[in-house]
Order: C-alpha cells, then structure tokens, then sequence
C-alpha cells in the first residue's frame, strides 16, 4: 500500500505543479462560459443600425412594428412600392418593407424586404415575429377573441418521468435530453485526456528506462495502480474545480445578464398561478405581458424540473470508474509501444470503442429503449458514455448504480490482464511489438 | 551472499540464458563480463526478480529471493533513466522511499551522498538542466541511497569522465571494505581487473569462466615468456629450435637487446630451454607472460562460440 501511495503522490504532485495544469484548470471553464456568451452576444449583437421604410398596403401594421432599442427603426409611407424601391437608398433607408394588401390570406410573397444593408438573422426574426403576432392577434379579433385571453390561457405542459417505486431518477421528457448528450460528449473527453496522461507516464518511463528500476521495489501490479489513481485524483480535483468555477461563473453571469430575466419570470410565474386560481375572472388588462421572453422562461422551467445534482454525482461516478477502466486499458497499450509512431497504433482499440459509444449515445437521443443502447450500457467499453447519455431520461437508480458496478468490476479484471502485457511490454525496447505479442505476454508470466 | 544456480530464460524460444551459477559473496567485487547479447543484463535483471527464471533458483543469505529481500539490493540498470522534470533532490528521496527508508531518513541519506559527491547546489535544480555525467551521479545515488547490502551495477562508469570514475571507483572500494556485496557488469576489462575479486564470464548465453582473477590466469595460462637477451637472433633461434615457438620479437636498440615472446612447445619445460638459451647468448631478463583479462575475453569470443541451446 505503501508504494502506490508513493507512486501516486509522485504522479499526482509532478502534474499539480505543471502550469499546463493550472492554465487547463483556469482557462477551461472561462474558456466554456466566454464561448457560451460569445454565441448569445454574437447572435443578438446587430451593431449596424437600421431604418426600414415599410410600406403597408395591408394597412394593419401601421405604426405597429416595435421599434428596436435605436438599433432598429420603422417609418411608415404610402407611396407607392416601385418609386419607394428606387430611392429608400438614397433617402438613407436601409432597408424596404412592402406588406401586400392580403397579407392575413398568407402566402409567399406576402411581404418583402428590399435592402442595400445585408440584414442580419436578428433583424429579420424580428421583423418576422413582429408580424406574425399582429396577424394572430388580428385573426382572434376577427373572431372575437381577445388576444389577452388566449396570450394567459397558454400553459407549458411538463411531462415528467418517473418509473413506479423509483427515487431520485426523473427528467422532463423533451427538455433536457440534449444535456444527456452533452454530457456523453464530456465524458468522452474527459475519459480521453486523463487516460492519455497514463499512456504518456507510462510511455516516458518505458522510453526513459527509469521503469527497469522501480520495478525492483514495486510490483507492476502497484505501479499502475498507484499511477493511475495518482492521476485520477488530479482528474477529480481538477473536475471539481473546474465545476465550481464554471458554477461560480455562471452565477456571476446570472447577476449581470440574466437578474432581469429571473425577476421577470418570478413575476410570471406568480401571474401564471393567479390566473390558474381566478380562471375567468381573472382582470387580463392588470397583468404583464412577456412575450419577448417566454422562450427564456421555457428553459428556466426545464432547468428547475432536473435533479442537477443527482446527475453531478452519477457524471463523477462514472467518470472515475470508466478513467479507471480506460486508464489501465491504455497502460497497457502504452507499454507496449516503443516510439511516439508506435503509439498512434495502440491507440486504436482505445478510440475505437469510445467512439462507438458516442455514437450509440446519439442513437439514445432519439430511442432510449434501443436494444444497441440497453447493451451498450452494460458493456463497460461503452457504458460510461452511454449511461450518462440516458441518465436525462430517467433511467432507474437501480440500473444506473449496477452498470456502474459491472465498470467497476470490469476494472479489477483490467487490471490484472493490464499488469501482465505492462510487466512484459515495459522490458521490450528496441524491437517492435506485434499484435501477436500481446497475446503472448497475457498467458505468459514475466 | 547473493547465490544464484542454473538460471535459464527464453525469449520466444530463443534461449537468452542457458544454465548460468554465480555467486556474490560480501565484501567482494564479481565482475560479470562478456560481449553484447551475452545475456548479462537478463542475468542482472533475474537477480533483481525483474525478470522472473524460466528456471533455477536464487538465494540470498540462504533464503529463497524474494521481493522483500530484493528492497536491500541497490541496482543500476545499463541504460540510465531519471525523470526529467523532477528536482534531483526530490528524485533520490523518492527512490529512496520506494526502497523502504522513512521519510526523516531518506532526507538525510540523500543530504549525505549530495554533499558526499559535491552536488548539493543542485538539490533544486531539474534533471533535465544538468549535465550528463552529474545525471549519471544523481543515479549513483538512488542506487546507494538506502544503504543495500548487494549492489548490482550495469556498466557503472558508462558516461563518466575520468575523475568522475576514479571517485566511483573509491566509492566501490569504500562499499566493498564495508562488506556489502557487489556485482559489476562491464565491457571495460581493465576496471574490471582492477576492481574485481572474482570474475564470471558470459558468452552467448553460457557461462564460459568463473573464478577468482590470478586463479584463472593460472588456468588460462598460456606457456608464454618474455625473455630479454644479448646475442645473435640467429643463435637465440638455434637455440630454441623445436622446443618453443617465438610469437614476437623486436630489438631493443638502447640497450643492445632483443626481446621476444615465446609459447613452449608440449612435451618441453621451461628450465631445459633456459639452460639452452644461456648456453648460445646472454640471458638479460625473463618473465612469466600472465594472459590478461582483455586476453581470455577476447580468447573466450574467438574461440568458444557456443551456440544458442
């Protein structure tokens, strides 16, 4: 016990002091949340100012299209489309919106917009959306509907999950399937970048020699134990960092950028249960309207139905057990090579399977009940990935905790059969190791 | 000590090791010699149970070897390696840990070589920035570090300069007048001669020469004398005639001399030709021509090749 507590120490410490380490563990999750407000920011961010003169044979728009924050501006005319079309440029419009007269009959070609600025996606949902509002709204009026009515009597329908006689394992049915697979995604690299820092320790002391002496004080079978869990706790610590930044992150990107939002939505939500409460009698005219934000609102609602930490803990559960599995896989493979081109070879049989698994996992997105996907959940070459694909579908705690078992299990045999190609692969320098030998060095002692 | 009897390992049907004894006794310097791909280091490698004998048996103080008694043993591999992004100071007590020592006594031991070998101002200085042969030193010592009772050395000057081996030598003497037992594999035979108490050689996987040095000159001893005389060549060779065979010859202008090496045919002695010799010219000096370590290597290679069993 002594020498994998040593072996490990050594591990863990000549990683923690590398400042690959500390950028990795900083930069990462800055780097996840920057993306993320990168692509919110980019998409919204229409930095060219526009004024777009709509012309409106319809009549129904007029003065009605919402203006955009002075980056979007609508002026209304009745001249007619072909002098407009000629000269909006040179009045210093950007852009030139031609309604039709039957325009609620729809069609294509109903509306059109002439531009000299290119617009960007924003301006054009907006555009759109605006539009498609006031025909509905101008649809129930023709029917006596008040828009109001319809607008409160909108409810988001949840269905939740949750085999009989089962704790802690529920999901929304449609919501929160893409974060499964985000995660099997995750898991992947994860189990990739660990699992190569035990193939490349392992190689530098197969190519350094320095194995020949730490093989007369620790038997192989400790080696890689206490390599491997040496570089699994650098792998927790770092998840846990790395987790707690993006978490601290995110709450700061809460505060700044989405404090608003969340007022709002509580606002929402306690008007959504006062017109549950008062039906009918409700007074419409007295509540909010949040259209602009009702997409937003959508995904709090989903992010509030899922047990965040339940998935947490089953992602660092199966984490661990499948860094292990890989780990000592990828020892072995690493003991076996000889040269930097060596090693591309043997690792192969590694990236092979995982990227079945993210392959299955994609097919669980769509049918979670797939009998590929049931298998591969078991199989614990694939099951790290594949299991915490389903674990947003809410898959049993029981089936969960027992594929993680059959990992863990599997792990102890992978072990052992790693030692043996380790201890015979370690001490063949200089000539080239065939498939064949492998075969060999599992049967035959050192 | 160390006593290991008919060691044998095959690699993939090819006998790499075939039959091998040798002992290691305290207090004493075996040298185990041979060319490359002689099997020393599979040898070396079994007695550090690195390598596990297809068969044979190794004992160490009349125990049967195991991996608690491989921790007194202080082992220096032929080809080097240190981790390179490790502090040389960090290095040595971590070896020294592996090797059992605690951890006020691995600081202290590896305190005491670093001063004892003038590296201490490179304690905190990566492996990767120091030179060659202090590299070379930082190895020395996590060989040495726990104090082992056996030492087996590969090739143990490789890499050194010349004042760096005279210290490593003193180093080995100092350990063998300790009592610690030492196993040194080397191509450099006159370290070997120098250094070793007994001599085991190797040839293509057989043991070929076992024994202690002036005991094997004796048996390798070729019937070769060199002998100094003042004369005519012509009567010096009349004089031999068919009892010896001249191997060498040249004159020593200086001294009016000639000097030549002779092999004394079967069937004559030594005393009968000197009686001829000084009967023809004037006998100046005479010595036995004892064979060389570099002699019996280089005559074991030549002449016994022994093929793989």
């Amino acid at each position: 016990m002594r020498e994998i507590i040593l072996i490990a120490r050594r591990e863990f410490l000549a990683r923690i002091k590398n400042k690959t380490f500390l950028f990795m563990t900083v930069l990462s999750p800055l780097l996840m949340v920057g993306f993320f407000v990168l692509s919110v920011y980019m998409t919204q961010m229409e930095s060219t100012q526009h004024r777009i003169l709509v012309i409106d044979e319809s009549r129904l728009f007029m003065d009605r299209i919402p203006n955009k924050a002075s980056l979007v501006e609508f002026e209304y005319s009745n001249e007619v489309l072909l002098d407009a079309e000629q000269k909006f440029s040179e009045r210093g419009y950007t852009a030139l919106l031609w309604i039709s007269p039957n325009v609620i009959e729809g069609g294509a070609g109903a509306c059109k917009l002439f531009y000299s600025k290119i617009p960007g996606y924003a301006l054009q949902n907006h555009i759109r959306t605006a539009l498609e509002k006031i025909v509905y709204e101008e649809k129930l009026l023709a029917n006596d509907i008040q828009p109001e009515v319809v607008r409160n009597a909108r409810q988001h329908i949840q269905l939740i999950l949750q085999q009989v006689g089962q704790k802690g394992s529920y999901a929304d049915a449609d919501g929160m399937r893409y974060l499964g697979f985000l995660m099997a995604a995750l898991m992947m690299v994860f189990i990739l970048m660990y699992g190569m820092m035990v193939f490349r320790s392992v190689l530098e002391e197969k190519q350094s020699r320095i194995v020949e002496v730490i093989l007369t004080s620790v038997r192989p079978v400790k080696l890689l134990i206490g390599k491997i869990s040496g570089i699994a706790l650098l792998g927790l610590l770092q998840f846990i960092c790395m987790g707690l930044l993006t978490w601290l992150l995110s709450q700061g990107l809460r505060q700044t950028y989405l404090s608003q939002s969340i007022k709002l939505y509580e606002v929402y939500k306690s008007q959504q249960a006062t017109v549950f409460k008062n039906g009918a009698e409700t007074d419409f005219s007295k509540l909010s309207r949040f259209d602009e934000n009702l997409e937003l609102f959508d995904l709090f609602k989903k992010a509030e139905t899922l047990a965040f930490d339940h998935v947490f803990w089953v992602f660092v559960a199966f984490f661990l057990a499948g860094f292990l599995f890989y780990s000592a896989f990828m020892a072995a493979m690493a003991s076996a090579a000889d040269t930097e081109a060596d090693a591309q070879q043997f690792l192969l049989p590694v990236h092979l399977p995982l990227l079945a698994a993210y392959f299955i996992a994609v097919q669980g997105m769509l049918n979670p009940d797939a009998a590929i996907v049931q298998w591969a959940s078991w199989i614990p070459f694939t099951s790290p990935v594949v299991m915490i694909s389903r674990i947003t579908s809410g898959i049993p705690l029981l089936t969960t905790v027992f594929s993680w078992l059959v990992l863990c299990i599997s792990f102890g045999i992978m072990i052992l059969w790693s030692a043996r190609i380790y201890q015979n692969g370690v001490l063949n320098s200089g000539k080239k190791t065939r498939w064949l030998d492998l075969w060999r060095w599992t049967k035959k002692h050192h | 000590m160390l006593h290991a009897e008919n060691l044998s390992k095959s690699y993939h049907g090819k006998c790499a090791v075939n039959q091998v004894s040798l002992s290691v006794h305290s207090g004493q310097i075996t040298g185990l010699l041979g060319p490359n791909g002689a099997g020393k280091s599979t040898v070396l490698r079994m007695l550090n149970r690195i390598l596990i004998p297809d068969s044979g048996n190794i004992q160490f103080k009349q125990k049967p070897l195991t991996a608690q008694s491989v921790q007194r043993f202080g082992y220096l591999p032929e080809e080097r390696g240190l981790y390179r992004k490790m502090k040389a100071g960090e290095q040595v007590m971590f070896f020294a840990a592996l090797k059992g020592l605690s951890r006020k006594s691995c600081r202290e031991q590896a305190l005491y070589w670093f001063d004892r070998l003038h590296l201490m101002p490179l304690w905190n200085t990566r492996i990767e920035q120091l030179s060659k042969g202090n590299q070379q030193k930082i190895q020395f010592i996590t060989t040495v570090v726990h104090g082992p009772d056996v030492l087996i050395l590969d090739e143990p000057f490789s890499g050194f300069d010349p004042v760096n081996v005279e210290q490593i030598t003193r180093e080995l003497i100092q350990f063998k007048g300790s009592g610690k037992a030492i196993i040194l594999s080397t191509h450099n035979m006159e370290n070997a001669e120098t250094l070793c108490d007994r001599i085991e050689m190797m040839h293509l996987g057989n043991h070929v020469i076992s024994g202690g040095l002036s005991e094997l000159q004796k048996n390798q001893a070729t019937h070769s004398y060199l002998i100094e005389y003042r004369g005519l060549p012509m009567a010096f060779a009349n004089a031999l005639w068919a009892s010896a065979e001249i191997l060498h010859q040249e004159p020593n202008v200086q001294a009016e001399t000639h000097r030549v090496i002779i092999r004394v045919s079967e069937g004559h002695t030594i005393r009968t030709i000197i009686q001829q010799i000084n009967q023809s010219v004037e006998l100046v000096f005479f010595k036995v021509q004892v064979p060389t370590l570099r002699e019996m290597f280089m005559n074991q290679i030549q002449n016994k090749a022994v093929p793989y069993a």
